[in-house]
């Protein structure tokens, strides 16, 4: 018959189309399959076969002409569909990568300033952390956490804005980092910039205050801790002059550092806080500029009794007195308003129990026994404000609540809080904003990880696509690989990825069977890993299964040999078992032990080793069907192109949103600092701060 | 009888259009049909009806699928779009409209 005559026929008569490859088998087979027909006819009609094939051949006309009518007819539908081809390959797949990696990878980075955070507590969450967190954000949080000990900065920081109205308070500023940057061999420098410190701010008690613990450090030598050795002198002249500066600080009508002022200043470019790492941000570099206040105030809460001691044993009882009358005006001065947070409230309430302790005993050896009193009094006062004695019961109730209901981050700050204000009372409905901000954050991470995961099965896809082309490239009319319309593609995306996502999303936030409890009385890890878990097989999978019947179907059609159901499922079975399990395992593996997950090319280079090994692993059924599986590889890549950009422009900013709309309500953790001018990290800090802060200054008047 | 080439390839088009707009057919049972109901009068070449095919479908006039038919061939069947419907529809009104104009002229005797 005229079946390989026909071929041939067929092949010149599509020959202008062979630039697209499924379209000229597509129309060789439709040209054979008529021919065949019409040979039939002519069979019927009583001709020999051999005169039917030319018969049925002549009718069709000259292949060459056909061949030059069809390539005409074709060429605007060829040229789209090579458009289509390119946006694909040039545009979707790479745009995808972008997204992923901008977004994904990006978000990923962002989070873990969070972990950092969270790391340096006892607890984390499984956030993961990447190259980028321990070396540029790192640098740069500590570069900015650091800065008061980068004196020569700040005082080119306050030459730049010398003609502020405001550079006395940046001058201030770099006085005091310069205090914790002093060493030996700058002393006359350092008492300089002092000296100027007070001239351009009389009134500021900062730069007595720091010259006093400057000459006392190198005056008098203080006991150790709980040693009950007395105070040694070391240098009269420097002992002297401490004494001076101790006294004349004490009769100042304010001390101001201005960290808070300068912190403004410094983060006035940075915007307002929007997601989570914003305020972490906000809450290491506040906190970094209240330490070294810290400092200060433990310093002199030491030095001033014990220089009090020396002058006694040098029989100085009067100058011992006026020195050791500062114990009150000190913590007080330390109270001021820039004394916003929790922690510089509570340094000053311990300073002043030291040395109103300390002042009882020195008025004690001087004699004074009212002054002594008092003293003792003001420090019954002080202590009966001490979290331990006083709380409790109240807050406990509380306190499990939050342990059960509430965020990971306010389980352990708000106790704290509790503890010390027995008039706190907060409502369950105040945790809901913070749990579930724990919850899209693990959303958050737990998509970009997909993302990732997407990325990697689409770049193995081209790779295993690129592979099928080189193998085919010397057989005739071949490698082709067929593009499923986009309507098959974009269903595939729909119903394989798109549909279990919003499934899961929904489930989550379903009250009882899918609501999330991240309380630490309440762990949800394993569960959370197991549904991940699923999901990624199911968004691994079903895809392929969608895209397998269009393309068998389409390779049915156009006589392309397609595996045997046996082979198509012990492949998809070891691509299944070996890639999306391999990946699901790996990745609730690391949730579940919170492994540090964030050496990205170790994520890469896993991802690819379980897609190597998957194809070398059906290597023997691909290499029977490179046009099946060529197609298979070219289609998934196209599906998962768009599940990364729909990931990335829908659900990642959809979660966004959410995290920073939850963070705004979060009232026992976040929300409240709006702007660096807050006065409190938190609102309940705020308010315990503000109550404490009027009761100390009650127990020392 | 045939045609001249240039009268059957201007009515081509239209033709297969309308024949789809029945139902939807196959290359081979398109020219079978033409050649049956002209009585081979336009004995129609396949090297023309498949560029007219393959135009068509290239604008969206035509969508195509591959079915097995009653003999167990494969079958690439044509199928009129949306597009394709009411392409067809203007294509036979405004034949109507000329073959009106053409035998107006034909039919009436000179004065």
């Amino acid at each position: 018959m005229g079946d390989e005559t026909f071929e041939k026929f067929a092949e010149e008569a599509a020959a202008g189309l062979k630039a697209d490859r499924e379209l000229f088998l597509d129309v060789k087979r439709e040209i054979s399959s008529h021919l065949e027909e019409k040979e039939e006819r002519f069979i019927q009609e009583g001709n020999s076969p051999e005169k039917s094939a030319e018969l049925a051949k002549k009718s069709f006309g000259s292949p060459m002409d056909v061949a030059a009518e069809l390539q005409s007819a074709n060429r605007r539908r060829m040229r789209l569909r090579s458009l289509l081809r390119l946006t694909f390959g040039a545009l979707i797949v790479p745009a995808a990568l972008i997204l992923a990696l901008t977004l994904s990878y990006g978000r990923i980075a962002r989070l873990s300033v969070l972990t950092s955070f969270y790391g340096t507590t006892s607890y984390q969450l499984p956030y993961f952390r990447t190259a980028e967190h321990r070396t540029g954000k790192d640098a740069e949080l500590s570069r900015l956490s650091a800065s008061p000990s980068s004196a020569d900065a700040d005082y080119r920081f306050w030459e730049k804005y010398k003609s502020d109205p405001d550079s006395y308070m940046y001058y201030a500023y770099y006085a005091f980092a310069e205090s914790g940057n002093r060493d030996e061999s700058n002393d006359a420098a350092f008492v300089d910039a002092m000296t100027t410190g007070q001239k351009i701010e009389p009134e500021n008690a900062l730069y007595n205050v720091l010259l006093a613990d400057h000459y006392f450090r190198k005056g008098i030598e203080l006991p150790k801790k709980n040693s009950g050795d007395p105070p040694v002198l070391t240098d009269r002249k420097m002992f002297d002059l401490g004494v001076a500066e101790a006294l004349t600080a004490a009769g100042k009508p304010y001390l101001h550092t201005y960290q808070d002022d300068v912190l403004r200043k410094k983060l006035s470019g940075w915007g307002r806080p929007v997601l989570t790492e914003d305020y972490v941000r906000l809450m290491i570099l506040s906190g970094a500029e209240i330490y070294p206040q810290i400092s200060m105030y433990r310093n002199l809460s030491r030095e001033i009794p014990g220089a009090a001691r020396i002058l006694i044993s040098q029989g100085r009882r009067e100058e011992a007195e006026r020195l050791m009358d500062t114990w009150q005006p000190y913590p007080l001065l330390f109270l001021d308003d820039t004394s916003s947070k929790l922690i510089s409230v509570y340094v000053a309430r311990t300073s002043g129990e030291i040395l109103s302790d300390q002042a009882a005993e020195v008025y004690n050896l001087i004699g004074n026994k009212e002054k002594a009193r008092n003293a003792q009094a003001a420090l019954e006062r002080l202590r009966s404000l001490h979290p331990n004695r006083e709380g409790g019961g109240a807050g406990l109730d509380t306190q499990r609540k939050i342990q059960l209901h509430g965020s990971v981050l306010a389980e352990f700050t708000t106790p704290v809080f509790l503890r010390i204000d027995p008039g706190i009372r907060i409502d369950e409905k105040d945790l809901i904003a913070g749990r579930m901000h724990d919850h899209v954050l693990l959303e958050e991470g737990a998509v970009s990880i997909m993302n990732i995961i997407f990325t990697l099965v689409m770049l193995g896809a081209l790779i295993q696509g690129g592979v099928s082309v080189y193998r085919m490239r010397k057989v005739t009319g071949a490698p082709i690989l067929l593009i499923p319309p986009a309507k098959v593609l974009f269903r595939a995306f729909l119903l394989g990825i798109a549909l279990p996502m919003v499934i899961y999303f929904i489930y989550s936030r379903l009250p009882v069977i899918g609501g999330r409890e991240f309380g630490l009385l309440a762990p949800m890890r394993w569960r959370f890993a197991i549904e991940l878990s699923i999901l990624i097989i199911l968004v691994l999978t079903l895809p392929g299964v969608m895209l397998r019947r269009h393309i068998r179907r389409r390779c049915e059609d156009l006589e392309i040999e397609t595996p045997s159901s046996r082979d198509e499922r012990l492949a998809a079975l070891i691509v299944r078992l070996v890639g999306g399990f391999g990946l699901a395992i790996i990745f609730a593996g690391l949730v579940l032990w919170n492994r540090d997950l964030g050496s990205d090319p170790m994520i890469g280079a896993i991802g690819l080793a379980v897609f190597a090994s998957a194809s070398f692993f059906t290597g023997r059924i691909r290499a029977k069907h490179k046009l099946y599986y060529g197609t298979l590889s070219r289609s998934m890549a196209s599906v998962y192109a768009f599940a990364v950009i729909f990931i990335s422009l829908t659900v990642q900013p959809f979660l966004m949103v959410k995290e920073a709309a939850l963070l705004k309500q979060d009232k026992l953790v976040y929300g409240h600092i709006k702007s660096p001018s807050a006065t409190g990290f938190t609102y309940w800090e705020e308010q315990v701060t503000a109550r404490l802060k009027d009761r100390i200054r009650e127990a020392l008047d | 009888m045939s045609f001249k080439t240039d009268l059957v390839g201007s009515t081509t088009e239209m033709l297969v259009l309308s024949l789809l707009s029945e139902r939807e057919m196959y290359g081979y049972e398109i020219i079978q049909i033409v050649n049956e109901r002209t009585e081979g009068a336009f004995d129609w070449k396949e090297g023309t009806l498949y560029p007219i095919l393959h135009r068509l479908e290239g604008g969206g006039y035509l969508m195509t699928e591959w079915q097995t038919g009653d003999t167990g061939k494969k079958r690439k069947y044509y199928r009129l779009t949306k597009k394709g419907l009411a392409y067809a529809n203007d294509k036979t009104g405004e034949w109507n409209k000329f073959s009106h104009a053409v035998n107006s002229v034909l039919c009436q005797p000179t004065g």
